[in-house]
């Protein structure tokens, strides 16, 4: 007995596979299989939305593989579930790796294996996928690359694993009991988390009951990645909330598509954030009240009824852009002293 | 003014630079007692002193010594200073009047212990400083001064800004070495000096984004060194102080002015000194200044400069702004988001103090 989630978690499989070996002639065979000719592809800035599988390899893929000739992506996160809006969604997180010799968005490249991470979700309608949101951690490449142009980190920066359970590849058939709990459960530590700091201090989020006391959060390059509840709240949410205290205060005006899938559960929305930048404290920004939108596209693993990580892809490049800063400008600002160029592939003797 | 008034005048500032020579000494010995006695002998009780961010306004010699010396010391026990500029003269420009000394350098110490919040490195650190004194009567009635801390702060891994786009290092004296100038006062040369930078900024201000290079041509030698304050770092040439500098301002900022007029103006040789306090003011309305989203917010800066000029041109200039007082008119706090950055250091490095971390 087969379900629609373990369908569509089949439908992926094949170009999943074509980008472990990432060749230009299968990717594009798989992406025309899988995905609609009017589907829109949500991809992170700089690449803005696409429509069908042709403009998203010409746009993102053709340059990735061409600055990583040995391209190969890696999931460690595969599920699938329904949204309370009936909507089918796949999201998949995982890595791109590859030798980096070729500037990619003028990045210039490393020489050596570099890292890009990715949480993808598709919404399936009737076995083909005809919407896509995507996050790419570009600015996690310029940090490898040693030319990322904006305020350091507060968290720790590294190749973000995937769930220590090893079990993120989730298989069917589907197990809807589980499923939900695991959804309903991050739902509510949500519920509760946007209780501060309208309705009460940090003890409103009752983050003990939710997360468990050894929880890593992974969030993008930029913030970085804090473990227990005061890595979380020092390296993330205390600038997060400094800088923009009515986080959460804008729900009719967003659409959240919340998914659970055994012990995980997944969250994409474009945009699922708003909120105005009115301090200081949040990526050592000049706060001047702007009110910016976010996607955040998220993973949880749930472990004994709490969670034990959280995977977190934010688009701080769009967040940048709203506040009036071309990160992209900047680096290149930056590249003006630095030899540019493409490094021979393979890189050195055999 | 003939030529004895004018040796006459010339000579208090000979004076005025050899009135330093105790002070300069003590502060290469950091022994307390040696620096707090001439800190007293040199500075009027109640002299105004402006120092910049964190230290506030301070006034006369014991404040000096309480709030920036005393714990300059304790955290940084064997400093010394090493000053590359010592210069003397008159405030240049029609009847304006005050007696000014000008002293730049940089502080080296093994930073022991923590310093402003600033982590300790436990290895030997530097920080700029460039003073303004002026003198009444034989004593120091005012001071004006930036040292360097954002400097520190790159040093200690603590720089929570965007990085610069100059280079960063301890900045070299001028390359003729005779920054230290002790030669009798020549009110000719110092004027010559002054009146190239004068005519230059003048120039300076009419550039743009358009013409971001404008008021580098024809007043400055093509092999020109820029030694900017931490966060935006040193540039070498007219295409590299244009880009390191000049386009970045030229782009983030607009009704981006110099307090010419208002400012200090002193020469001495060949070597001229600007500040003000402010000495500047801007709007800060595009992208491009120190990687920050515009603002719309008008902030003034404090900024204290030499240059040396070389057979008609400028071939050096030291550039220090108060940076931090510059963030925190943008909204920004600088030592706050340190401390937070400090806090991740310091919890990956001292693993005993982990529970620090919790609040």
């Amino acid at each position: 007995m087969t379900d629609v989630h373990t369908d569509n978690k089949s439908a992926i499989t094949p170009l999943r596979a074509a980008m472990v070996d990432f060749e230009e002639v299968s990717v594009r065979a798989e992406l025309d299989r899988l995905i609609a000719p009017d589907a829109v592809v949500h991809m992170p800035h700089p690449f803005g939305d696409l429509i069908g599988p042709e403009e998203l390899y010409d746009t993102c893929y053709r340059p990735l593989f061409a600055a990583m000739p040995d391209l190969e992506r890696r999931d460690w996160i595969v599920m699938g579930g329904q949204t309370e809006h009936g909507d089918d969604w796949i999201g998949c997180g995982g890595h791109y790796m590859g030798t980096f010799v070729v500037p990619w968005l003028d990045i210039p490249p490393t020489g050596h294996l570099t890292h890009l991470r990715f949480h993808e979700f598709y919404r399936f309608v009737a076995g083909r996928v005809v919407e896509v949101q995507t996050l790419w951690d570009i600015p996690e490449v310029m940090m490898q690359a040693d030319v990322w142009p904006m305020a350091p980190s507060l968290g720790l920066e590294f190749c973000i694993p995937g769930p220590a359970t090893m079990d993120g590849l989730v298989p069917g058939p589907k197990d809807t009991a589980r499923s939900d709990a695991s959804c309903q459960h991050v739902v509510d530590m949500l519920n509760h988390m946007k209780k501060h700091p309208s309705q009460g201090g940090p003890e409103a989020m009752e983050m003990p009951r939710f997360w468990h006391e050894r929880m890593n959060w992974y969030g993008p390059a930029g913030i970085g990645t804090g473990r227990g509840i005061a890595g979380f709240r020092n390296w993330h949410q205390i600038p997060f909330l400094n800088g923009m205290p009515d986080r959460g205060q804008y729900v009719d005006e967003i659409t959240y598509h919340f998914f659970g899938d055994g012990d995980y559960c997944a969250v994409t929305g474009w945009p699922n954030m708003i909120q105005t930048v009115t301090q200081g404290g949040w990526l050592g920004i000049a706060p001047a009240g702007q009110r910016i939108t976010m996607r955040s596209l998220d993973f949880w693993r749930i472990e004994h009824g709490k969670i034990r990580e959280n995977w977190v892809m934010v688009d701080i490049l769009d967040a940048y852009r709203q506040l009036g800063v071309d990160v992209f400008a900047r680096l290149r600002e930056f590249n003006k002293a630095r030899p540019g160029g493409v490094i021979p592939f393979p890189v050195g003797d055999i | 003014m003939s030529t004895s008034q004018s040796s006459t005048r010339g000579r208090i500032h000979d004076e005025n630079r050899l009135r330093f020579a105790p002070l300069r000494h003590a502060l290469r010995s950091a022994d307390a007692a040696a620096i707090r006695g001439a800190l007293q002998d040199v500075f009027a009780p109640g002299a105004a002193i402006r120092l910049g961010e964190p230290f506030g306004e301070l006034s006369g010699p014991d404040d000096l010594w309480s709030c920036v010396y005393q714990p300059l010391l304790a955290s940084l026990p064997d400093f010394e200073r090493a000053d590359f500029i010592l210069m003397a003269g008159p405030r240049w420009g029609g009847a304006k009047a005050g007696d000014w000394v000008g002293l730049g350098g940089n502080i080296i110490g093994t930073f022991k212990s923590s310093w402003l919040g600033i982590p300790a490195t436990d290895a030997p650190v530097f920080l700029r400083y460039h003073e303004y004194y002026r003198i009444e009567a034989g004593q120091i009635v005012e001071m004006e001064g930036v040292w360097d801390l954002p400097q520190l702060m790159i040093q200690a891994g603590a720089w929570p800004m965007a990085p610069q786009p100059g280079v960063e290092w301890m900045c070299p004296g001028p390359s003729t070495c005779k920054g230290v100038i002790d030669k009798p006062f020549d009110p000719d040369a110092a004027d010559r000096s002054v009146r190239l930078v004068w005519d230059m900024l003048h120039e300076l201000k009419h550039g743009d984004v358009a013409t971001p290079g404008r008021g580098l041509g024809g007043y400055w030698h093509p092999r020109a060194a820029w030694y900017g304050p931490a966060g935006i770092g040193s540039a070498r040439g007219h295409a590299g102080i244009r880009d390191v500098v000049l386009s970045g301002f030229r782009r983030g900022l607009s009704e981006n002015t110099r307090h010419l007029d208002d400012g200090v103006f002193f020469g001495d040789d060949d070597l001229v000194a600007f500040t003000g306090w402010p000495s500047g003011t801007a709007r800060h309305t595009g992208e491009g200044f120190l990687g920050l989203t515009p603002t719309g917010e008008t902030f003034t800066r404090r900024s204290l400069d030499f240059w040396r000029v070389e057979e008609g041109q400028i071939r050096e200039n030291w550039v220090l702004v108060d940076m931090i007082d510059l963030y925190q008119q943008l909204g920004i706090n600088v030592f706050e988001r340190m401390a937070a950055l400090k806090h991740k250091k310091t919890a990956r490095r001292k693993p005993k103090d982990r529970t620090e971390q919790n609040d």
